[in-house]
């Protein structure tokens, strides 16, 4: 009886590890796409209101979904809180923030870092590019999560309970 | 004898799932980790035949004297 109890638990666990794995495999070409999204829309801020940034990046965190809003709001109530940051340096701080949360790789997070060091500190056309090529790059790396999350997510949902099994038929 | 039955289920069981874990492996692309996995459970169910093989001989030595 408790050698059967242990043999679901073994299972259980390996087989829910396996699917946090997965899950973490097929977030991440979702984030990264609204990721993207968020971004053209604080371009589109940029460019045709010329809103001031903190106000932008507030309507932003407003219209664009929850996991990008942490990043967009965050950086938002920074800027706004008059504690003397740079655009910069709040775009860093609510960066680390959003980043734990994330499935995002190191890969990504210098993308949005390397954005972060030109926010808000030249005219309009020069923050354009730089919102572009930020894009541009996500882009890529959805494309590269996409395939990776393809291969992935169902090689990992199995092979946690097929392991577990192993183990289990191994054990007993 | 119940306990050599059950050594065979074991086998078939370590069989299917090898088996799995082979084909599952090779379709996202990693035939590398496949041929480690076979390569895995061959030695796990060498070495529960093994001591079978070692009792056999025991015994043929046994049977013709071979002290």
């Amino acid at each position: 009886m408790l050698k059967l109890v242990g043999a679901v638990m073994v299972i259980v666990a390996s087989g829910l590890s396996g699917l946090a794995v997965a899950g973490n495999y097929s977030r991440r070409p979702k984030e990264l796409r609204s990721l993207r999204s968020a971004l053209q829309m604080l371009e589109t801020e940029v460019a045709y209101s010329a809103t001031y940034l903190p106000e932008a990046l507030r309507q932003v965190s407003g219209r664009c979904d929850k996991t990008s809003a942490i990043l967009f709001g965050g950086a938002a109530a920074e800027l706004s809180s008059m504690s003397g940051v740079t655009a910069s340096e709040a775009w860093e701080k609510a960066l680390e923030n959003y980043y734990r949360g994330t499935a995002l790789k190191p890969r990504d997070l210098s993308i949005l870092r390397n954005l972060g060091c030109s926010l808000g500190i030249s005219d309009k056309e020069d923050q354009i590019k730089h919102l572009r090529l930020a894009m541009e790059q996500i882009s890529t790396e959805t494309a590269s999560a996409e395939e990776e999350a393809s291969r992935n997510v169902k090689l990992w949902s199995y092979l946690g309970f097929l392991g577990g099994l192993l183990v289990v038929l191994i054990l007993y | 004898m119940g306990s050599n039955i059950d050594l065979i289920f074991k086998i078939a069981g370590v069989g299917i799932l090898v088996a799995v874990l082979n084909s599952i492996l090779k379709h996202a692309g990693k035939e590398e980790q496949g041929h480690l996995v076979t390569l895995a459970g061959l030695a796990i169910v060498f070495m529960w035949v093994i001591q079978l093989l070692a009792n056999l001989f025991d015994q043929v030595k046994s049977v013709f004297k071979l002290f």
